[in-house]
């Protein structure tokens, strides 16, 4: 009894025992396949811990990570799960390379080793807080859904606001401005409809709906002076397809451009932004000049074989006076027909307004449920129009900058052809993107069982500074009504924009 | 000896709920429609126990998942009445023993209010978990020493709370105020105890509302039952108010004294009382009732393992004996028809009130559409809008085993075995599906499954490889029989919704239906169902109005003489005396296209 008493203590003591790579490798020569693709990525210094696993099988391993630095460090795990510590990730993190060997244990015990594998560390940090919407797979219906936050240097994720405090209102398109949530907004529609908007440090809920928008705001974008909310108006209808590549088409009756002056409470616009014309998507620049937006001619019906000729949107802009509030002339940036797609979400890289990342599609601007939509980037100085490799065979969209520019979240389905994942994209000093990496999770093998859509990520340089019974209060109390600006002569019912209600 | 004829009551009270329950109520009706799910799984249980009452609602879909088997349902729920009614019993001894009487009415109600609240295939099961635990509370902090009572009443509160919901709470708090007076000698305390007990009953939600928990004020203060999206439109009712407050009320009458009557005069209080607690329990039971709901329920139910011809059986009995009409029935009926071949020859046998509305139920789009739209698509080969209805229904209810299991099926069938893994995987924590997951994985790894192989090629097969729009139903199935004219179910599918679609008002459809019943698979010209020729009959009167030429291929159609007289008759009888046409000729089409058409009633879906 004795010996196997003392047996058992020397094996704990040696299983607590430093792990080591295994010797005498048989060599692999290839990389190993891993879930998720974290193989050449390029990653910010303060992300979280890239815990992936083997994708093909669930034998053990041992692996050794190294950094330029010289840090090394190795374990072991018995399912093919490269789970990093977390003081091991911040060490491994501070050099420029981190290069990853793995070895499989094969059925007799020996092992085999694997090609080594390389992440590129870049020392321009990415904003610290991503948030989302986490929506179901379905199209019309709804029932919990929430906006979340997640801390990109660790693995929390805490709601922001959850519809089933507020009546199982449906929550959508929350914007920041410049990545700050002390001035942002999100909607609520059904149960206590309005704007919800956090400024000057108070949230309250407003109705944006006028005499002269034809709906409530939609989709929107904040001046960088933090007072000023472009917002679309939209009579948006959905189109369910009988198969193939996409199972929805999402378009726009119409649609117009209005804009909010938090200031003084007033929704105003411009003949040129509201025209029988469809102008959707507004975007500021960062020198709060600038409006970029999308726009295609209206019609009264789609052809039922080829609807995509008759729903490309072009890319235009438009400046503004913020002193005077007066409205300039409307530049054609890019046509459709120049670049045989549609042009739609054009985001803006905060720091020069050189680059205009956009996303690029078949047809329409709903370009998410769109299995053809690719990120492009606009270069406005050059005019040169590129696809960078950061596409895959599935959709890409919805895709949002970092406060300094160095970083592009995309929401992509590559991984499944269904469901929308955060990747993120280095984007260097030169105009060049580095290979996309999903948002790390916990569980390396989350994204195979996560069977929400995480839907319009978007970078915060800090979390909300409202709690959830904050932002139920304010959804659930009082709502403003925006007046519409008595000087704008548009009168979106009838006037510019003629939709039949 | 009185005991013992108590005891022999109580029993005779129990085996009679079991009887009824397990004949009348039906368990697995329950199963069926509120799809419940016993999920193993963490982030899970943590969203539904963050709700107050959640716990309950956790615990009784545990309890619930069973009630797919009627004779484990009902031993179940006839069980849970049993221990409401012995934990009432025991709760009443706690403020006065020897009330032989009032013991008995613990025992009893329970189960008579039990039955009466089940007699609604809404009904929240949570409650009767909720009303054990506010009961164990109780017992809990009567049994509590004195000097930790007010301590354990405060930890008690938080649990009542938190497991079984605030009106619950409320229930708690309130017997606890009674029995305080029966429990302390002195004034004083008594009154101390129930300040600290309404206040802390009372503040505490308002607590967890203000700075604790994001939740609505329903969630806070007045859910019986956590919020889901089937009991969405579910408010507090009678039999719930009655379920909550009879223990209160029997302590109250536990605690004042009622010794001054005699024992005689006792017992026929006593018996009054119970007669006019069953009578007015009864009584509103039947009021309440909802035969069509039920009905709905048993047809929906059929359909879904294809029992069509019980399906057809119940709709037409139900329709004959009680006057159920129901567009989820209509539904359901007609896609029997159309699978049992009997489209032609019985479709207006039940009354096609709502026209395509019947045949297609997506508009208005609601949670509980998704489902018997989904099974409808599948039926006829489309898989494309099944698996969008089933994503619909996902939404709503995500770890429902019917949902999961349909979206898995689809999913193996369009070849798409990544995605199908997904739900396979959410669909292993629900408990009572492993069987089914080990099947469609060994499906999907090419070993034998209950999924026949043949099946799926086939359904594989009838997929349209042209892309196409699918919110207008009769375009959406015309395409698809195009690709798909051996397709029967589907080709009488489209049939009777060509048919449904044409009235006096506009007949545009009737030259389709003309047309295509020419091209339909069994095509003879010489001898088809009664209804397709009273459509072809129906047309040629249209095309001789409109001096317009039939279709070519219609004109080989035979009609029988006799089927020509009666149309003669029928149009004759439409001029002259409507009413009379109408119950002539009750099942006709040509009383569907002149009369009942929805453009002429203006019948409608009304959404609550």
């Amino acid at each position: 009894m004795r010996k196997i008493i003392l047996l058992m203590v020397v094996a704990a003591l040696s299983a607590c025992g430093k792990v080591q790579m295994p010797t005498n490798c048989k060599p692999i020569d290839a990389q190993p396949n891993i879930f998720p693709d974290y193989v050449s990525v390029t990653i910010p210094c303060n992300i979280a811990p890239l815990n992936f696993m083997l994708a093909d099988t669930v034998l053990p391993i041992v692996v050794e990570a190294k950094n330029d630095n010289g840090f090394s460090y190795v374990l072991k795990n018995c399912q093919g799960k490269v789970l990093w510590p977390a003081k091991v990730w911040e060490k491994l993190k501070n050099g420029k390379t981190i290069s990853i060997t793995i070895a499989v244990q094969n059925a007799d015990g020996s092992y085999s080793q694997y090609q080594p594998i390389v992440q590129h560390v870049v020392p321009d940090s990415v904003d610290s807080y991503l948030a989302y919407r986490l929506i179901n797979t379905g199209y019309v219906l709804w029932e919990k859904m929430g906006l979340y936050q997640r801390c990109l240097e660790n693995f929390e994720q805490s709601p922001i606001i959850e519809s089933q405090s507020v009546n199982r209102a449906c929550i959508n398109c929350h914007t920041f401005c410049n990545n700050n949530p002390n001035t942002m907004m999100f909607h609520t529609r059904m149960h206590n409809g309005g704007t919800n908007i956090i400024y000057n440090g108070k949230v309250q809920r407003y109705n944006t709906k006028t005499p002269i928008s034809m709906s409530a705001g939609v989709y929107s974008s904040w001046n960088p002076n933090g007072y000023l909310l472009a917002m679309s108006t939209n009579a948006i209808s959905q189109q369910f397809t009988s198969g193939g590549d996409d199972r929805i088409f999402v378009s726009d009756r119409a649609s117009d451009i209005v804009l909010l002056n938090m200031k003084t409470n007033t929704l105003t616009t411009c003949p040129r932004l509201s025209t029988p014309d469809l102008e959707n998507l507004p975007a500021w620049a960062p020198d709060g000049k600038t409006l970029y937006y999308i726009t295609r001619k209206k019609r009264d019906t789609y052809p039922m074989q080829n609807p995509q000729a008759e729903d490309l949107y072009d890319l235009c802009r438009i400046t503004y006076n913020v002193d005077d509030n007066s409205w300039g002339s409307v530049d054609t940036v890019l046509r459709s027909s120049q670049v045989g797609a549609s042009i739609s979400f054009p985001k803006v890289c905060p720091t020069n307004g050189r680059y205009v990342a956009l996303t690029l599609a078949n047809r329409g601007y709903f370009a998410i449920q769109n299995k053809q939509s690719d990120i492009a980037l606009l270069d406005v100085e050059t005019g040169e129009l590129t696809k960078p490799q950061i596409n895959s065979n599935f959709a890409e969209s919805n895709h949002a900058w970092s406060s300094n520019g160095h970083w592009l979240v995309v929401g992509s389905k590559r991984i499944d052809g269904v469901f929308t994942r955060p990747f993120i994209a280095y984007f260097d000093a030169n105009g060049n993107f580095g290979k996309p990496f999903v948002v790390p999770q916990e569980e390396p093998d989350f994204y195979k069982n996560f069977l929400l859509n995480f839907n319009n990520s978007d970078f915060m340089i800090c979390p909300v500074p409202k709690t959830q019974i904050e932002l139920r209060n304010s959804v659930r109390g009082k709502i403003i009504q925006v007046e519409a600006d008595a000087s704008v002569n548009v009168d979106a019912l009838s006037g510019a924009t003629n939709i039949n209600k | 000896m009185q005991k013992k004829i108590t005891l022999f009551g109580i029993a005779v009270v129990y085996l009679t709920l079991f009887a009824y329950v397990f004949f009348k109520i039906d368990p697995s009706l329950f199963d069926y429609y509120q799809n419940p799910s016993f999920v193993l799984d963490a982030q899970y249980f943590a969203d539904v126990v963050k709700v107050p009452g959640g716990m309950a609602y956790y615990m009784s879909q545990f309890v619930e998942q069973y009630f797919v088997y009627k004779f484990q349902g009902a031993v179940l729920m006839v069980l849970m009445a049993l221990v409401v009614g012995w934990l009432s019993v025991l709760s009443v001894r706690k403020v006065a023993s020897n009330r032989l009487l009032i013991e008995l009415f613990a025992f009893v109600l329970p189960a008579v209010f039990s039955a009466v609240a089940w007699i609604d295939l809404l009904y929240a099961f949570s409650i009767h978990i909720s009303l054990i635990f506010g009961l164990l509370a109780f017992l809990a902090f009567a049994n509590a020493p004195e000097k930790w009572r007010q301590l354990v009443f405060v930890a008690l509160v938080l649990l009542v709370y938190h497991i079984s919901g605030p009106l619950f709470l409320y229930m708690f708090g309130l017997m606890s105020l009674i029995s305080v007076c029966k429990m302390v000698a002195d004034r004083k305390t008594i009154i101390k105890h129930q300040i600290i007990i309404l206040l802390v009953t009372v503040m505490y939600p308002i607590v967890c509302y203000s700075f604790l928990l994001p939740l609505t004020p329903k969630q806070a203060f007045l859910n019986i039952f956590p919020e889901s999206p089937l009991f969405k439109s579910c408010t507090i009712k009678a039999e719930h108010v009655a379920l909550l407050s009879y223990v209160p009320v029997l302590l109250i009458f536990a605690s004042i004294g009622v010794n001054k009557f005699s024992q005689r005069l006792r017992i026929i209080i006593a018996s009054l009382a119970m007669v006019a607690v069953f009578g007015v329990s009864f009584g509103y039971a039947a009021h309440v009732e909802n035969p069509v709901l039920r009905v709905s329920v048993q047809v929906r139910k059929a359909s879904y393992y294809e029992d069509w011809n019980r399906v057809i059986d119940l709709a037409l009995n139900n329709r004959h004996s009680c006057k159920v009409y129901e567009r989820y029935i209509n539904q359901c009926y007609n896609l029997a028809l159309a699978k049992t071949g009997q489209m032609g020859s019985m479709l207006f046998n039940y009354p096609q009130m709502l026209g395509i509305d019947g045949m297609f139920i997506e508009s208005p789009m609601v949670g509980e559409i998704c489902m018997p739209s989904s099974y409808l698509y599948k039926q006829i080969g489309f898989v494309e809008p099944a698996l969008r209805f089933a994503y619909e229904a996902e939404t709503n209810l995500p770890y429902s085993k019917y949902v999961l299991r349909q979206i898995v099926d689809l999913l193996i069938i369009k070849g798409d075995y990544q995605q199908a893994e997904m739900y396979l995987k959410r669909l292993d924590k629900v408990m009572l599906c492993k069987r089914f997951v080990a099947d469609r994985r060994s499906f999907i790894s090419g070993g034998k499954s209950k999924l026949n192989r043949d099946y799926v090629e086939q359904m594989r097969e009838m997929q349209p490889t042209d892309v196409f729009y699918t919110n207008n139903q009769l375009t959406s199935i015309f395409n698809f029989v195009r690709k798909n004219p051996g397709n029967k179910p589907a080709y009488d599918y489209l049939l009777a919704t060509c048919l449904l679609s044409s009235s006096v008002n506009d007949d545009s459809q009737l030259a389709t239906f003309a047309q295509l019943l020419a091209h339909s698979p069994g095509f003879n010209a010489s001898n088809l169902p009664k209804v397709w020729q009273e459509g072809i009959v129906a047309y040629f009167a249209s095309c001789a109005n409109s001096k317009t030429e039939p279709v070519e291929l219609a004109k080989s159609i035979k009609i029988s003489g006799a089927l020509q007289n009666e149309f003669q008759a029928f149009s004759q009888l439409r001029a002259q005396n409507p009413k009379y046409a109408v119950t002539r000729f009750l099942h006709s089409y040509w009383t569907y296209y002149a009369f009942q058409h929805p453009s002429i009633t203006k019948n409608s879906v009304s959404i609550k």
